[in-house]
Parts: structure tokens; C-alpha cells; sequence
């Protein structure tokens, strides 16, 4: 396997991690009661989706054109988008793409 | 890590327009030698101890050059360097592969994956600023 082609693979791996980190904090922030928690969570919901945004150039360049890999873009291109703190709809929609995420295949999504 | 934070800048010379250096390595020792190195210099230091870390600070602030350490975990400097070169929006971006040892085999791997130039371990300000002396480098 050439330099490349294992770079590919291990940024892929990386960015399945923080897509579930993101996932999990999505999830927190649904669950959070208190107004601090979903402050504390949305930090965290900025620094994964901030993560993923400035690494989609280097992420999606291998051709796949499965669903999952759409979804992921999405979700890439929503990480663009400066979050205010009261952005509910945003969360929401985030939410709503992940959990269709987890409805795909395992091997599809991830 | 923390180191990322306390160097993100090294002292500036006002009279200079300050590039930005962008140094991933590891080891905290060497991204603390390399932002005393860069004291006074009319670089700007972006220290990163993480490869992927490293790529999201290169997207956001578009260095004028790249430093990365060949012997990583996560990525090697070799996957870094193909992975950056391979891509139109950033492979204008020099690139230079610091090695632990001054070996032709991984000096030829290092130019094979992309990288503009070679920087060996041990070094010293000469050597660091010499690695940025290569052709192409004041264009960037």
C-alpha cells in the first residue's frame, strides 16, 4: 500500500471517531436537563463538527458515493455553519441526521 | 496537549513580515527547542503535537511552510506528506520531512511522498532555518 493510500485510511478512521464523539454529544446535549451541561456539550458539538469541516478536503476524495458517505458530507457541511448558542433547529437537524445515519448498515456507515 | 497552546507563537521581529511556521511533531521537547529557535526570528511558530491536528491547522491558517516528523503514530510525516501533495488546494504548500537520522533510504522515501526538502535530528536555528531555504520556499 502506498504512503497515500494509507493516509486515506487512517484520516478515515479518525474521522469515524469524531463523527461517533460528535454523535455521543449529540446525543448528550438531547439528554442534558440542565442549562450548563448543554452549554458544556455544545462546546464539544463546535469542536467536533469544526473538526470535521476543515478536514473534508482531505476526507472526501476517494469516490464513494454511498448514502452514508452523502450523510456525512452533509453532516461536514453543517459543521461549517457558525453555531449560536441558542441554535435549537440546528441541533435538531444534526440529531436527525445521525440518527438516519444509525439506521444505515453498519458497514455502510462506518 | 497543552504544549499546543503555550507555543502557538514565537516573538516576532516588528520590522519583518512574520510567516507562519507550522512544526507537528510528537515530542514536546522538540516543538518547545523549535519556539525558542524561532525567538526573535521573523517566524511565527503554529506547534501541533498531533498529525490531525496538524492538517486542520494548515487548512485554517494556510502556513508558508510545513515542518512534519517523519516517526509518528496515527500518521506517519511520509501518509501526511502524500496526503497534503495530493491535494490542488494545499500542495503549493512546501513541505519539510524531519527525519531522526540522516539515512538515504527515508531521505528518498521523504522526496517519493512529496516533501520539498529534509531537516535530521538533531538541529540547531541554522539548520531549521537553512531547511526553509530551499527552492520555492520564498514564493510560498
Amino acid at each position: 500500500m502506498n504512503p497515500l493510500h494509507e493516509a486515506q485510511n487512517a484520516l478515515q478512521h479518525y474521522c469515524s471517531n469524531v463523527i461517533l464523539m460528535l454523535e455521543q454529544a449529540l446525543e448528550g446535549y438531547c439528554n442534558a436537563t440542565m442549562k450548563q451541561e448543554k452549554e458544556t456539550v455544545f462546546m464539544d458539538i463546535k469542536k467536533y463538527s469544526s473538526r470535521l469541516a476543515l478536514l473534508e478536503p482531505f476526507y472526501g476524495s476517494n469516490g464513494d458515493t454511498t448514502q452514508a458517505s452523502q450523510l456525512k458530507k452533509l453532516c461536514i457541511l453543517l459543521g461549517h455553519e457558525n453555531y449560536q448558542e441558542n441554535s435549537e433547529e440546528q441541533i435538531l437537524l444534526l440529531t436527525k441526521i445521525f440518527r438516519l445515519l444509525a439506521q444505515l448498515p453498519a458497514s455502510a456507515s462506518r | 496537549m497543552e504544549i499546543s497552546k503555550i507555543s502557538q507563537q514565537a516573538n516576532v521581529d516588528s520590522t519583518k513580515p512574520a510567516r507562519l511556521i507550522l512544526f507537528i511533531d510528537d515530542n514536546p521537547l522538540v516543538l518547545e527547542t523549535v519556539k525558542q529557535l524561532l525567538e526573535k526570528s521573523s517566524f511565527n511558530l503554529l506547534a501541533k503535537d498531533d498529525p490531525f491536528d496538524g492538517l486542520c491547522g494548515l487548512v485554517k491558517n494556510k502556513p508558508s511552510a510545513v515542518f512534519i516528523d517523519a516517526s509518528m503514530g496515527a500518521m506517519s510525516g511520509y501518509q501526511f506528506c502524500a496526503l497534503v501533495k495530493a491535494q490542488v488546494n494545499y500542495q503549493y504548500i512546501p513541505l519539510v520531512m524531519v527525519l531522526e537520522y540522516a539515512n538515504d533510504l527515508e531521505q528518498a522515501k521523504a522526496y517519493a511522498a512529496g516533501a520539498n526538502a529534509v531537516l535530521v535530528k538533531p538541529f540547531g536555528k541554522n539548520e531549521l532555518l537553512k531547511a526553509m531555504n530551499f527552492p520555492g520556499a520564498q514564493a510560498a
